[in-house]
């Protein structure tokens, strides 16, 4: 299992700060991402990796990175501060 | 080049609250006799952006790789120039019109290095701190889209020389 945290526009369409992803790891945020797909089948877009960006312990992630079960896991559109 | 800026001549910081100019252009300059050159840059919230009659907006972060985020982005500046004191503002949650948001002030012993280096940690503030705006107009609210500029504007500072 492994938490996952959203933000802004994620985090306000599921109403949800975090959900619990019950997956295998080590696994991919590929996989991260079809999972979450599957999940939230209504809301897909908002998974897309034309929509989302991964962060995977603070520090920006592609599909390819590998996360183990203790690592922080966060979803969210892309950035718009300044 | 080794890091030559010392930490406590870095401020970093993410706030509810106001800021003010006049104390971050002294803490930049510190009344530092090789101080050549201060530059500073504020963020203001304006009235029409995606769509008109803007009144406010909200700003939401994530904790923690903001920091982290704003962080790595002042270590690739003081690579690149030889930058004296830097000071990062971002206020966070809700803003009015004419509120100021964002504030990035470089000193050097050089204007080149100080406008560079300014320009530079705001471009890449912009494309990569978590830091998410929504918008609150007289017809509602909307997350604010990305913009293609800002990738573009990044994107200028690792084309080759």
């Amino acid at each position: 299992m492994i938490r996952i945290y959203f933000f802004a526009k994620i985090k306000e369409e599921l109403s949800l700060d975090f959900f619990d992803l019950d997956i295998k790891t080590p696994c991919s945020v590929s996989e991260i991402r079809n999972s979450l797909i599957s999940e939230f089948n209504s809301h897909k877009y908002l998974f897309s990796i034309d929509y989302s960006i991964c962060a995977v312990n603070q520090e920006l992630s592609d599909d390819k990175k590998c996360v183990e079960s203790n690592d922080e896991v966060a979803f969210f559109p892309p950035v718009t501060g300044g | 080049m080794s890091n030559k800026t010392p930490t406590e001549n870095i401020k970093i910081s993410i706030q509810k609250s106001d800021f003010s100019i006049e104390k971050e252009n002294n803490f930049l300059s510190n009344q530092a006799p090789e101080t050549g050159a201060v530059v500073t840059f504020t963020g203001r919230v304006r009235e029409f952006s995606e769509q008109p009659d803007v009144t406010g907006l909200f700003l939401e972060h994530y904790p923690g790789m903001t920091e982290k985020s704003l962080k790595r982005i002042i270590e690739q500046a003081q690579q690149r120039w030889d930058i004296q004191r830097i000071s990062v503002i971002h206020r966070i949650g809700s803003l009015a019109v004419e509120d100021q948001i964002v504030f990035v002030g470089v000193s050097s012993a050089h204007r080149e290095a100080a406008f560079e280096a300014a320009r530079y940690i705001m471009d890449y503030l912009k494309t990569e701190a978590p830091f998410w705006k929504k918008e609150i107009t007289r017809s509602g609210e909307h997350w604010v889209e990305a913009r293609e500029k800002d990738q573009t504007a990044r994107a200028r500072w690792s084309a080759p020389d």
